[in-house]
């Protein structure tokens, strides 16, 4: 049995809330309430997989991309990398990983220190696997080239380049050191169609020649759904649906899940179908609901839905959180 | 039954002087909008959609920008050719828009209440009605909870930055509307959305600019966005009108190459190993569109006849293209 | 890689003081100051007109006129020609003032940001209580408590202008901290001190430069003042602030001997304002393409 690249155990990662805009509810803020931003996330990911998390704002998605890579620490829960886990590493002994899990970040013009040249900004993540200076000039040039920049390039300055050509470089620093995972933190929501299509196709090419998995953030269905073989339905901080990516996007089981993918507009004029009914807002994550935290905007609820939790279960290949999964 | 345009943009051409050159934001564009249509302008950035939305309203800055060519005619008036005044009283009962970022747009320091009970007074002044306070009010919440928000009586007393995003998007559809304008211009209204709250928001605006028989001008980026919401599309590139027809023509049968390639370079299909289709090269900065049909250095049946002769739109086939193949 | 390339920063900046008047006006102020002081040091009393300590009663309180164009004081000295000797001393101690002090504090703050928790918290206590001093008046006493002369001016005013400058770079860090670009370092396993070191300071140097140089305007004002109050330069040795002070009996009848050291006092001082202002515009995002 091969083991997992990516194994994580009821992850937690609460914010003490003081006063935050998350969501201005009115009236939610008492002395020492938590923002839940991660409640409780259970997944594997395996080697040259590409796992896609959707979700909407104040999901806790890009919490969860930046707890996995140790941006920030857990508040609880377990996160192995490789069989090792990472919550017990300390500083200096998480740095020796690191060059294994790296991320692509969403925006373009802020993801690159616009004082560093793009050829220093790709070297970064080597410098601590290679002392070699040379070495590492040949690994950068090799990757320019790959991202599908020019060399002469690599000395300029980020605002010297546009915004599809930023993303290629920190493409580059992503996988500059042979990473096994790459975090995609909605790597195409900043930048506009054209250029969408020559990224993604960029990162299903270098997904291929390096073998690597990806653990793909966004809230656009149709990307992940072109980019991933399995997808987690993420809602105020916990999963409520991961299966495989046609079943979620066909037959999705939890009615949020529907709901979503039925409001992704397609571009086909004739499928103006009605969306599965969602009602009201995202509430906040600093108060989530009792029992099934959808259930205030589920029509399906049930007083069973407003009291208990209901707990991921296997049903047809997917695992659903929901006393009522949709049958298909 | 046909009936006259609401709106006529005629070879409308505008640009800008800047340290870098002229900069063209729209190069003779032609669009028509019809009573209670819903047409969609679509384009990637950069290719002059919120200039011309700008210039409908009145609301480019001139100078720096220069009218070069066209007119824009509302309901028989020329809208270039009106003063400051003139167009003022255009806005609102006439044309209304909804901006992308609501934050932005609505006044951080009035309560929802009060800007909404403004734009009713001033279309209630404008027809000469009689009002109160009482009833401006009253038709204010009205319009409040008719935009779906939860608690419009709260939400009229409250501040905008107290709602949230999809909230403070019906309230600017709301004051849009509240002023029954014939023809309402929405850039980008739901781009700043979820995509739950995005459907909803489209499926409001198609059912009230149903209900009050109102024009829009919808304007987005996303191509799937606008098939869900238009009658018509238009579809946009380096300031001018490339493709433009009933919605269900254009996308299934699209005959301009650019329609062609966006059209297929959308990821909506399965996880397959075919990569997208790609536009080669990238939109060109408006400062430097090429000789000819702007199109032709991305464009895979380009021929010596593109760099030279730019075209204009022409009836083909049901929907009108502007390219030299047809 | 071009020069323009290398050096946009620098290009920008020109292109800036050639268009704007005032950050024009701003920096001949500022490049005639430098100039002056430059001179001066390296050649001697003999750049001026005429002999600074010369005393000549015949030619006393001449008004200004052609043949000396600042008129001559009490004493019968050539006012321009002291004018021109005491620049180097002012420059002397407002770039000393500035440049250690501005030093010392983008260190101070940025480790104190970057170090966080317990350590910035003291920090900034000992700064509040250093900003909490009206800065004049502990200028005046340090002054005072060491003696007068041009380097105890210079330590007197280190001790209130370096708290800014940590405050100042301390937020920059703070925000700086906050960028993707130094998550996207952390993430890539460099180690504290090389983000701090490669990726923090650079990028929080142009608040402190441009604050620094609108600054030098003031240190000279602080200079002037410590003189006028008979702290800071010694006579014989001229100085801008200790004239105005020397000709304020004269006031009523002899204006120019202490209104001309005053304005020049004011020019230098609005001069470096104009430049520091110039250089935020150079800095600010909205001029970046």
């Amino acid at each position: 049995m091969t083991p997992n690249l990516l194994k994580l155990e009821n992850v937690v990662k609460h914010f003490p809330a003081k006063g935050s805009l998350f969501y201005s509810e009115a009236g939610t803020l008492e002395k020492g309430s938590l923002l839940r931003a991660v409640d409780g996330v259970t997944f594997t990911l395996d080697p040259h997989r590409t796992l896609g998390v959707v979700g909407e704002s104040g999901c806790g998605k890009t919490t969860l991309a930046r707890t996995i890579l140790h941006v920030i620490k857990p508040s609880s829960g377990k996160i192995y990398f490789e069989d090792v886990n990472l919550t017990t590493l300390s500083y200096g002994q998480l740095a020796k990983i690191r060059p294994n899990m790296q991320m692509v970040f969403q925006d373009p013009y802020s993801s690159l220190d616009p004082r560093k040249r793009a050829r220093d900004i790709i070297a970064e993540p080597l410098r601590v696997m290679i002392k070699d200076k040379h070495r590492i000039n040949e690994r950068v040039k090799e990757v320019i080239k790959q991202v599908g920049l020019e060399e002469e390039q690599s000395g300029r300055f980020p605002n010297e380049f546009s915004g599809g050509q930023r993303q290629r470089i920190g493409i580059a620093r992503a996988i500059a050191s042979r990473p096994k995972l790459v975090v995609l933190d909605e790597p195409t929501s900043a930048v506009d169609a054209s250029t969408q299509a020559q990224i993604l196709n960029l990162l299903r090419q270098i997904q291929e020649e390096y073998q690597m998995s990806y653990l793909l953030i966004s809230h656009n269905i149709d990307v992940v759904r072109y980019m991933s073989n399995r997808i987690a339905v993420m809602y105020l901080g916990k999963f409520v649906e991961i299966g495989p990516t046609e079943d979620v996007i066909n037959s999705p089981k939890h009615p949020y899940s529907a709901a979503l993918v039925s409001s992704v507009p397609k571009p086909d004029p004739r499928a103006r179908a009605e969306m599965v009914e969602i009602k009201g807002e995202t509430p906040s994550p600093i108060n989530p609901p009792s029992g099934c935290r959808y259930h205030p905007r589920c029509p399906f609820a049930t007083d069973l839905c407003t009291q208990e939790e209901p707990k991921l279960q296997e049903v047809e290949h997917n695992s659903v959180a929901c006393h009522y999964p949709i049958k298909h | 039954m046909i009936s006259d345009p609401i709106l006529g943009i005629d070879d409308l051409t505008i640009a800008f002087e800047t340290s870098e050159g002229k900069y063209s934001a729209l190069n003779g564009v032609n669009l028509r909008i019809n009573p209670s249509e819903i047409v969609g302008l679509v384009g990637e950035s950069g290719c002059g959609k919120s200039s011309l939305a700008l210039a409908v309203i009145g609301l480019l800055p001139v100078p720096p920008a220069r009218v070069l060519r066209g007119n824009i005619i509302f309901k028989g008036n020329n809208l270039l050719k009106l003063t400051e005044t003139g167009i003022e009283k255009v806005r609102g009962t006439g044309i209304s828009m909804v901006f992308q970022e609501p934050l932005t747009s609505l006044n951080p320091l009035f309560t929802v209440g009060e800007q909404i009970t403004e734009a009713i007074t001033v279309r209630l002044q404008r027809q000469k009605s009689a009002h109160t306070k009482s009833t401006v009010e009253a038709e204010g919440v009205a319009w409040l909870k008719r935009v779906g928000l939860p608690d419009a009586r709260g939400a009229f007393h409250r501040y905008p930055h107290e709602l949230s995003g999809g909230m403070r998007q019906r309230v600017m559809i709301a004051m849009a509307l509240s002023a029954s304008p014939t023809l309402m211009i929405a850039d980008e209204p739901t781009s700043a959305l979820d995509v739950t709250t995005q459907a909803q928001i489209l499926k409001l605006i198609r059912k009230l600019v149903e209900e009050v028989k109102a024009s829009v001008l919808f304007i987005s980026h996303d191509l799937a966005v606008v098939a869900q919401i238009a009658d018509r599309v238009a579809v946009m590139y380096t300031g001018m009108i490339v493709e433009e027809g009933p919605v269900v023509e254009v996308f299934e049968k699209p005959l301009h190459p650019y329609t062609q390639a966006l059209l297929s370079s959308y990821p909506g299909r399965e996880r397959s190993s075919e990569p997208l289709k790609v536009i080669p090269g990238q939109v060109p900065n408006l400062t430097r569109i090429p000789q000819g049909c702007p199109f032709h250095p991305r464009c895979a049946f380009a021929e010596d006849k593109c760099k030279t002769t730019r075209p204009l739109l022409k009836e083909v086939r049901g929907h009108n293209v502007a390219c030299v193949l047809y | 890689m071009t020069f323009a390339q290398d050096h946009k920063d620098l290009i920008l900046t020109l292109r800036i003081l050639r268009k704007d008047p005032l950050a024009a006006a701003g920096s001949i102020i500022a490049a005639v100051f430098l100039a002056v002081a430059l001179a001066v040091t390296l050649f001697g009393n003999g750049v001026a007109p005429y002999d600074p300590v010369a005393i000549n009663l015949s030619l006393a309180s001449q008004p200004p006129s052609l043949q000396h164009l600042f008129g001559t004081d009490n004493l019968g000295r050539d006012i321009l020609s002291r004018a021109i000797v005491a620049t180097p001393v002012d420059a002397e101690i407002a770039f000393a003032i500035v440049g250690i002090s501005s030093l010392f504090g983008l260190v101070s703050g940025s480790l104190s940001a970057f170090l966080g928790g317990y350590v910035d918290e003291v920090f900034m206590r000992i700064t509040d209580l250093f900003l909490a001093f009206p800065s004049l008046v502990l200028a005046i006493a340090v002054a005072v408590a060491l003696g007068p002369g041009v380097t105890n001016v210079i330590l007197a005013n280190l001790i209130v202008w370096w708290p800014i400058y940590a405050r100042l770079s301390r937020a920059g860090c703070l925000s700086l901290k906050q960028t993707q670009y130094v998550e996207a370092a952390r993430i890539a396993g460099l180690s504290k001190f090389s983000i701090l070191l490669e990726h923090i300071l650079p990028n929080n140097i142009s608040p402190i430069l441009v604050y620094g140089t609108l600054d030098v305007g003031n240190a000279i004002l602080y200079a002037s003042v410590l003189s006028y109050l008979g702290l800071g330069a010694q006579p014989p040795q001229s100085e801008w602030g200790r004239m105005v002070f020397d000709g304020q009996i004269y006031l009523t009848s002899a204006w120019w001997i202490s209104i001309i050291p005053g304005l020049i006092i004011l020019g230098v001082a609005l001069g470096f304002n104009l430049l520091g202002d110039a250089l935020r515009d150079v800095f600010d995002p909205r001029y970046r393409k």
